[in-house]
């Protein structure tokens, strides 16, 4: 069916004009939907930048009605009793320290189980993973409860291993599930090559089939951590000693705090905030796609 | 597809492992713990059969939380899906720039629960927020403040909901449309259809497996949601905007009655479980057509 406009071109009797009406019109089509769009956008960002004006402005400009965009005077008093305060960085340490281990933790495991489901055919394969990717679906607030008596019982309340191994866990079967279509998508005759060499299969995995998948990994990577630095209510429960708390759990306590200091509670949310933009806006390619295909497959 | 004996469950084992204890476990031991008493003081279990769930379905608490689930759940998940196909057929338009207004649509997502609440009560503060002072111009607008009042606290929060989930939307309905051929649009257009009647009778039923899944998606994340309704509105006012999920919270960490609270657990799990076998068979039904 598709074939049949080509062939239909030669004969085409009539060159269609562009007449300058239809120009015009286009024009101011294409303008109405970038303006559209520019709307979107502005909904979608403007809360942001509202707040990165709040924690420059001082009380009478926080204050102001009408409100004031640019703080004039501006002042850095927000940043600067956050820094003083000096807690949020511990507490930004304390979820590096989280989100990076786990986050090690769950690709290097699901990358061998995403190699095995890749490339072996074994007894149970299909309902194994049928069950992993089940687990996706239980969602993480109904084993709030249930999590919270076995790390109490494991004495894992308020260390970094008790919420690091959770995260890992959690992690883990969408992990596998990216990482196995982008192994699926690596040809099997480089690794044969390989193997040919003399590598064993897990030296074939290691040598070949990771390097190739680097843009899997970097997606699973970005969105587990990012995923880890969010995350609120396991980490709420988990700690009560201030020093072991992770960012969310110290700025919900900020909130607390400072609730009605808005310059200082917006400078303490935005410098959260930073790594994770860095992060989204040096990979938001990878992060989208992993995350599309999470979805849809998934 | 290779042969291979022991290597492959080796290679799953650590996987399976930890899945089997953090993920699988957890949720055979939050049965068994809606199932126990918790004796004050020590703190220890005991079999107590189905008072647990007797009890909680004869409180009020359960019932107003449902009810404020089921209200929130139907308002967010009807408009994500409305604006996000509408947003999905402008990007899909592929504007110059597309790049970086997908940028920009996304930076609401990276945001954390805490973050975006945060955002949002200084929006819709009663004293400072733009929102909220713009707004109380307009005579519909509440007086004190559109977060004091019981229908005026939901749609803050649908708001918050919409504004975090409508990238997700708006991405997962446009990689659906993308893979809508034109020509398909095109042969029903030389056959004389409208662009309306060619979106009707073309372009929607071919997304209806991507619909089905961001109704599968938002309706779980709806019915999940606790951490954003804590830190912006803690279930005001009075118990008005106390979701399931916070319910659950609250009962097990601030009242501290794990029983009860693994109880509700059950009940969300059984609610989110019945949502996706709903969901699926709508989903089979879609592919013996």
């Amino acid at each position: 069916m598709s074939a049949q406009p080509a062939r239909a071109l030669p004969v085409r009797p009539v060159v269609r004009q562009t007449a300058i009406s239809t120009i015009v019109r286009r024009t101011i089509g294409r303008g109405l939907l970038h303006l559209l769009i520019i709307a979107v956008c502005w909904i979608m960002v403007f809360p942001v930048l509202w707040t990165v004006s709040t924690s420059f402005k001082l009380e009478p400009d926080i204050m102001r009605y009408p409100p004031v965009w640019i703080p004039n005077p501006a002042t850095l008093e927000g940043y600067r009793s956050v820094v003083e305060d000096g807690r949020l960085f511990r507490y930004i340490t304390n979820t590096f320290i989280l989100s990076g281990t786990s986050m090690v933790i769950t690709v290097l495991v699901a990358s061998l189980a995403g190699y095995a489901f890749s490339r072996f055919r074994f007894a149970g394969r299909d309902l194994i993973l049928l069950f992993i990717l089940a687990t996706v679906l239980i969602p993480g607030l109904t084993q709030l409860i249930p999590l919270y008596q076995m790390i109490k019982v494991m004495g894992l309340l308020n260390t970094y291993q008790g919420l690091i191994i959770i995260y890992a866990a959690h992690g883990l079967p969408f992990t596998i599930w990216i990482l196995k279509s982008f192994f699926d998508a690596v040809p099997i005759e480089l690794e044969e090559a390989a193997m040919i060499d003399g590598c064993t299969p897990v030296q074939a995995l290691a040598r070949v089939i990771l390097p190739i998948s680097a843009p899997g990994l970097m997606a699973a990577s970005v969105l587990n951590f990012v995923g880890h630095w969010n995350e609120f209510l396991t980490a709420l429960v988990f700690t009560s000693k201030d020093e072991m708390r992770n960012v969310s759990v110290g700025l919900y306590n900020y909130l607390g705090w400072y609730g009605s200091v808005y310059n200082r509670i917006s400078a303490a949310a935005l410098l959260v905030i930073v790594p994770v933009l860095i992060l989204f806006f040096i990979g938001r390619k990878n992060f989208v796609q992993g995350m599309v295909e999470g979805a849809l497959k998934g | 597809m290779r042969q291979s004996r022991a290597l492959p469950y080796i290679l799953i084992s650590p996987s399976l492992a930890l899945i089997l204890a953090f993920v699988f476990y957890p949720t055979l031991y939050g049965f068994q713990l809606s199932f126990m008493r918790m004796i004050p003081l020590t703190g220890e279990f005991e079999f107590a059969g189905l008072e647990n769930y007797s009890a909680l379905l004869g409180a009020r608490e359960l019932w107003e939380s449902a009810r404020v689930t089921l209200f929130f759940g139907v308002q967010y998940v009807a408009v994500v899906i409305i604006l996000g196909f509408a947003l999905a057929l402008i990007m899909n338009r592929k504007p110059r720039a597309m790049g970086l207004y997908m940028t920009l649509i996304f930076v609401p997502w990276v945001l954390s629960d805490v973050v975006a609440s945060i955002i949002w009560r200084i929006l819709f503060n009663q004293q400072i927020g733009i929102i909220e002072l713009t707004m109380r111009n307009f005579p519909f607008w509440p007086k004190l403040g559109l977060i004091t009042t019981p229908q005026g606290a939901l749609w803050v929060m649908v708001l918050l909901g919409l504004w975090r989930g409508l990238p997700f939307a708006m991405l997962l309905l446009l990689a659906g449309l993308q893979t809508i051929s034109r020509e398909l649009i095109e042969a029903a257009r030389i056959d004389g259809a409208s662009s309306w009647r060619a979106f009707f009778s073309v372009t929607l039923p071919l997304m209806r497996s991507q619909a089905l899944v961001l109704l599968l998606l938002a309706s779980i994340g709806a019915v999940n949601a606790a951490a954003t309704f804590l830190a912006v509105t803690q279930g005001g006012p009075g118990r008005y905007t106390e979701v399931l999920g916070l319910f659950l919270y609250r009962t097990g960490f601030q009242f501290f009655r794990i029983d009860h609270g693994s109880t509700i657990a059950v009940m969300m799990f059984l609610i989110n479980l019945s949502l996706t076998l709903v969901y699926l068979r709508a989903f089979r039904s879609e592919y013996r057509l």
